[in-house]
Formats: structure tokens, sequence, C-alpha cells
């Protein structure tokens, strides 16, 4: 195997990473490596702004074959390929030649297209979750008769008809949100953070290998 | 099929039908129940009214267009009562979609006509933010690396003066997150901490309870919690909205889905009975 493929390196690059982010924060170091730890800051966000070219270029690489090989559904990849291509050249910023985002075209997409699109799957979950709930949110057991009763008093506390018909279901609705709720809230948030301290050492060990193709070899 | 069967087995298409019709019908021609205004909400209001003349303050689009529906009319509100306050701020954004949003409200509002507010100085809009939460710890130590130009007429930074008053997180007297999830509060709590910055959430219903750990440690100030607790503060601010035209459509749409809860329950009970 060739050496720039051997698994070591991107778990040494892993490691490198990680420690010039935990030890200055920790320890004094100087201000070179301050700068440093800095600008290695600034190297993630490029990386971050560049994995959106990595998802433009990963769906033509989906969606290109299946026009192409005139696949089932076809016709939505192409609608998809050259809105895309569409939205990406109306929206550059290059206010000269009349692009970006006053440019007529962009607004009509993102007023017209991408807005309605985007709220009305969210609005959809009105109905789904009416229906979802009316199926499955029964008392079956103690635990569930405990989650329907207190999720009821959220809704009426939710609901300006709530506390209209019963003013007392806001008192309620807030102590259960402020007390019951954030207990648990908090252990979610230790138990979280306790994980991923668990998941940084075994990173930085070199045991999770996860985000290595699915786990490398 | 027994009473309780039909019960149980209601085509979905009817509960769809209901839906439409409930959300529609306050909508066509409004109920106009009292909305009774909560702390949270008195509180996030209270403490932009209380910011000492000329504070900084970061406002953070960390949504989507799908959230719209929701925390549109609080980011409206929000943007509005910064205008009529004497409060410097800068507009920014960790979701790559906010700042097609905030260019919405900036339209929608008119600064410079409706509260004389001017472009550079009064407030700045600076755009999106790759990273999410490393871009956080990035703007918590120089949000002039992070954007080197505006937004809006992509000019230097350091040609603005409200910048000359915005380096880092030490600057910022209020941020203000409008959020939908991750990154969000947690994500700000843990790189804002350090400097201290108080806090204001506006987020979708569903976020609120990830958000009361830190209304109780004094991080969060403020807490407006999905579109009533936009309606309510629309009322407190004295500008009615979106939310408040919403609210009966929301009242009838919680009371339908209790209904349906309630005839769910009832018929899983009584065919556990046996009853005929």
């Amino acid at each position: 195997m060739a050496w720039y493929k051997r698994i070591e390196i991107p778990i040494a690059i892993t490691i490198i990473c990680a420690l010039i982010q935990i030890i200055p924060y920790f320890i004094v170091m100087g201000p070179a490596v301050e700068e440093f730890m800095d600008n290695a800051v600034n190297w993630e966000m490029l990386v971050a702004a560049g994995a959106l070219f990595v998802g433009a270029i990963s769906l033509v690489l989906v969606h290109a074959p299946r026009i192409v090989k005139r696949q089932t559904h076809w016709q939505y990849s192409l609608e998809l390929l050259v809105l895309m291509a569409l939205t990406i050249i109306v929206g550059l910023p290059i206010r000269e030649i009349g692009l970006g985002m006053d440019n007529a075209i962009f607004t009509f997409i993102v007023d017209n297209i991408l807005t309605p699109l985007d709220s009305s799957l969210y609005a959809m979950l009105a109905f789904f979750i009416t229906s979802a709930a009316y199926r499955a949110f029964k008392a079956r057991s103690l635990e569930a008769a405990l989650l329907l009763v207190a999720g009821s008093i959220l809704v009426f506390r939710n609901a300006p008809l709530g506390t209209f018909l019963i003013p007392g279901a806001a008192d309620l609705g807030d102590w259960l949100f402020r007390i019951p709720n954030m207990a648990v809230q908090r252990a979610v948030i230790i138990g979280g953070a306790l994980g991923a301290i668990v998941l940084g050492v075994r990173t930085l060990s070199g045991y999770e290998r996860g985000y290595l193709r699915g786990g490398g070899v | 099929m027994s009473l309780w069967d039909k019960l149980e087995n209601i085509d979905s298409r009817i509960i769809y039908l209901l839906i439409w019709i409930v959300v529609l019908t306050p909508l066509i021609s409004p109920i106009g129940l009292p909305v009774s205004i909560s702390e949270n909400t008195i509180a996030y209001a209270r403490t932009i009214d209380q910011l000492p003349p000329g504070s900084m303050v970061v406002l953070s689009f960390d949504f989507g267009l799908g959230s719209l529906g929701e925390l549109y009319p609080i980011a409206v509100a929000t943007m509005h009562h910064l205008f009529s306050r004497p409060v410097k701020f800068a507009i920014i954004a960790i979701w790559n979609q906010g700042p097609l949003v905030a260019k919405m409200i900036i339209d929608e509002l008119n600064p410079e006509k409706t509260y004389g507010k001017k472009y550079g100085e009064d407030w700045i809009f600076l755009g999106w933010a790759p990273g999410g939460e490393v871009a956080m710890r990035a703007l918590g130590q120089d949000f002039w690396k992070v954007f080197p130009t505006d937004y809006l007429y992509k000019r230097s930074v350091s040609e603005y003066p409200i910048m000359q008053k915005l380096k880092s997180a030490n600057d910022v007297a209020l941020l203000i997150s409008i959020e939908t999830g991750t990154p969000g509060v947690d994500e700000w709590a843990r790189q804002w901490g350090p400097y201290n910055v108080p806090m204001l959430i506006a987020c979708i219903g569903v976020s609120a309870p990830g958000v009361t750990p830190y209304l109780q440690s004094g991080q969060v100030k403020g807490l407006l919690p999905g579109l009533r607790a936009g309606a309510e503060y629309e009322l407190l601010i004295g500008r009615k909205g979106l939310a408040v035209a919403s609210a009966d459509a929301l009242s009838t749409t919680h009371m339908i889905f209790l209904i349906f809860v309630v005839i769910g329950n009832i018929s899983y009970f009584a065919k556990r009975r046996g009853i005929k």
C-alpha cells in the first residue's frame, strides 16, 4: 500500500488538530501558538464552506447518471440540477453584472420556490403530528399516561384558548417547563458532555475510527 | 365494525381536512381571544429595553426558510424593537439560509426610512459565517477576521463606524439568537460563555425545553418559544403582526389536536374493557 493511503495519516492529522485546540485551552503557550490556534479555527471555517461545494458536486454525481440512463423519475433529477445551477449562477455576488441577492431571478427563486416549499414541508407537520398523536398518544402504561397528561397540559398552556378556558394551565405548564423538564434537560446536557469527552479520548487514542470510511481498516 | 373501532380508525384524510378548516377559519374570521403574557416574554423585552444607549447587540439568524412560519414574526418584532431603541446591532447568521430571511425583514422594515437608522453607523448586516460552532468561536475572538466585508455592499468592514466598536465578543452587550436547533443555544453557551455575554433566545416550540437550563443559570435572560410567545411579544411591544394574527389558528389547531387524542384514548379504553 502506498504510504499516503495508510490509515495512520488521517488519524495523526486528527490527533494533531485536536491537540492544537485542547492544549492551549488549558496551558498558556505564548502568542505564537495562540495565533496558530486562531488560524486553525479560520481554516476549519474554510473547510466547512468548502463542504458546500462537495455537496454540490455530490448532487451532480448522484443525479447526472440518473438523467443519462433515463432512470425512474429522471425528470426530477433534471429539474434539481437545472435549478441548482441557475440559483448558483444568478446568486453569485457579482453586483457589477447584476448578479447576487438583488438579482430578479434569484429573488424569484427564493420568494416563489424555496420559501413556499420549505415552509410547506414544515407546515405539513401539523397534519402529520395530529394524525400520529391520535393513533399513538395513548395511556397504555403509567409512563405513557404521565406523558399524555403532561403533554396535554403543555398543549393547553401553548394555546391562547387553553389559558383562556383554564387559567391555571399557564402556571402548571410553566412549572412543568421550569422544574421537571429542566432537571431532565440538565441530565441530557451532562450526559452528552460526558459522552463527548469519552468520544474525544477514543478519537485521540485512535480507537474511534467511525469517521474513516465507515470504520477504517 | 363497532363504534369504537370506527373511532379508533378515523381516516387520516378526515383529520387533515379538519385541520385545514380550523387553520383557515380563524385566519379568515379572527376570534380575537386574549393572549396572556408570560414571564419569559416580559424578560425578553425588558432585557432589550434596559440596554444602555449605544450598546452593541449581535442578532444571529440561526434558522432557515423552513421555520419561517414560527420564527419570522418573532424576528420581525425583535428587529423592530432593536431599531426602536438607541442601540447598535450587527446581523449575522450561523445558518446558511439566515441571510435570506434577514434580507426579507430588512426590506420589509426599511430601517432608514422607518426608524431613521443609518446603515454602517447604527446597524450592519454581516452575513453568513460558515462552520457552525467553529464560526461562533472565531466570532468570539475576532469579528473582522470572520467578516472582512459586509453582506449588503461587500465593502471592507473597516470603512463602517459601527465596526470600530465591534472587534470581539468582549464588545458585545447582548447576543440574540433566533434559532431552530443545532447550532444554537448549546453552541453559543459553550463558545461565548467565557465572555459572559447575556443571551436572548427565540426558538421553535420543540426546541424550547433544551433552553431551560440556560435560563435557570442566568446565561439566557429571556426566551420566546414558538408562535404563541411571538404573539405575546408583539402585544408587549405594541406592534401587532403575523403572530397575533395567527394566535387564533394556534388555539383551534391545538384544541383539535387534543380532541383527537381524547377520542383515540376513549376508543382505546372502551375496546380494552369490551364495551360494545
